[in-house]
């Protein structure tokens, strides 16, 4: 699960102006949404999508889970990462730093 | 034979079939079972291998033997080889009907897989030949002659799959929402088979025309990626008509956006014949491709605050992630 991962690059940048917004159907009931971010302690912005907003599978194409989309300060999409694997923190790092600097 | 002599010599043989059908098939049964339960424990491949072949050899026409042979192609993907020495072991010994069909499909893909395109080319003749042509054997001929590079067969059964696609008959199988979708996705994927038939045969033209169509069955998301690759043939196709801008580009999408190494292969060639570091040349492509994030207003699932919009968090660099449990 890249979510605990992505805390790490949260605690160390939030300050410089990043955030993570976090959105999901909810495929399981909410409680046990609620229970995970809990026990791991996640401080993302978590959002709720259903099949009404579609934004997940419609507005954002819906490749799968997890996907990231990393977005600069102009609000456009720089960088896009379908699934996770060892190492891409690394590369998201070195990403985020990149859309910090401008 | 009297007639009533001869109904009841019929009956009587129907009877021991029956009953002599019955057991067999217990057999089978059990013994599938027992496969079942043995390919949990199995550690190495080539056990799982011999269990598989014991069981079809011995039951080659019970109807678990299609299940088996399922198994079998999905053992394949380890080892191909070793797939196609049991299927070539058990053809001959199928009287089935529909046992000989899955298992010359399940060949079929696995001779695509390891790209023997002169066994792909006869067996799919073979299959071609026969009167029940349907959606699944023709998925299967134009998918085995797409890996094994046939260009015309894979043409040929890619656009016979397309013509026996409906959108009635895959919402029965998938349910009403999904089955329009399913469709979608098939005939996007039949249309990609025919652009990489149309780029084999050196006609850009047509592989563009058939990216275009596939793309009206499945879009591409607002980065212009889709697991069919539409920008990756596209750019190749482009590159093929000397229209070098263009197909960088459209390399561009696959490589920046989905780091397809492939894509970025064609750009390291296509960059050579230009200036500037290629580090820098790749910077400057994203910053031409990069693309607005679609807005949304969404609920929050954690703490107060109201809904958050998209659009209002300009100024912060965002890691925006899809999820779900587990």
């Amino acid at each position: 699960m890249e979510l605990p991962r992505l805390k790490v690059l949260w605690e160390k940048y939030r300050e410089r102006g990043f955030d993570v917004i976090a959105v999901n159907q909810l495929y399981v009931d909410r409680e046990k949404y609620l229970q995970y971010i809990a026990d791991k302690a996640l401080p993302f912005t978590f959002l709720i999508d259903t099949r009404e907003t579609d934004v997940d599978s419609g507005l954002y194409g819906g490749s799968g889970h997890p996907t990231s989309f990393l977005i600069g300060k102009d609000g456009m999409v720089y960088f896009h990462h379908l699934g996770f694997k060892e190492g891409d923190e690394i590369a998201m790092e070195r990403e985020i730093l990149t859309l910090l600097a401008r | 034979m009297k007639p009533e002599v001869r109904r009841v010599a019929l009956v009587l043989l129907v009877l021991v079939c029956g009953i002599a059908a019955s057991p067999a098939e217990d057999d089978a049964k059990t013994a599938f079972i027992q496969l079942r339960q043995q390919l949990d424990k199995a550690g190495s491949m080539a056990d799982r291998f011999g269990m598989c072949r014991a069981f079809l050899l011995e039951h080659a026409n019970s109807p678990h033997a299609r299940e088996v042979i399922g198994m079998l192609g999905s053992l394949a993907s380890s080892d191909p080889t070793q797939a196609i020495s049991v299927l070539d072991e058990l053809l001959p010994r199928i009287t089935d009907v529909e046992n000989l069909r899955v298992a010359r499909i399940s060949l079929l893909l696995v001779l695509g897989r390891v790209g023997d395109a002169a066994r792909v080319e006869s067996l799919a003749a073979e299959l071609g030949a026969g009167a029940t042509m349907d959606y699944d054997l023709a998925t299967a001929i134009a998918t085995a002659a797409d890996a094994a590079q046939l260009p015309e067969r894979a043409e040929k059964a890619a656009r016979q799959a397309l013509s026996l696609l409906d959108v009635e008959t895959f919402s029965q199988r998938y349910g009403e929402r999904v089955g329009p979708i399913v469709v979608g996705r098939f005939s996007a994927e039949h249309w990609m088979r025919i652009a990489r038939a149309r780029l084999a045969v050196s006609d850009p033209a047509g592989t563009l025309d058939a990216v275009a169509q596939a793309r009206t069955h499945h879009p591409a998301n607002f980065l212009g990626i889709s697991s069919h690759r539409y920008a990756f043939y596209e750019g190749m196709a482009l590159e093929a008509k000397g229209d070098v801008a263009a197909a960088i580009d459209a390399f561009a999408i696959e490589a920046l956006f989905d780091h397809h190494e492939p894509a970025l292969d064609r750009l390291r060639q296509l960059h050579d014949r230009q200036g500037g570091t290629f580090e820098s040349f790749l910077a400057g492509l994203r910053d031409r491709l990069a693309k607005p994030a679609p807005d949304f207003t969404l609920d929050r699932l954690v703490g107060d605050g109201g809904p958050l919009t998209l659009s209002q968090q300009r100024g912060t660099v965002i890691l925006l992630n899809f999820w779900s449990y587990g």
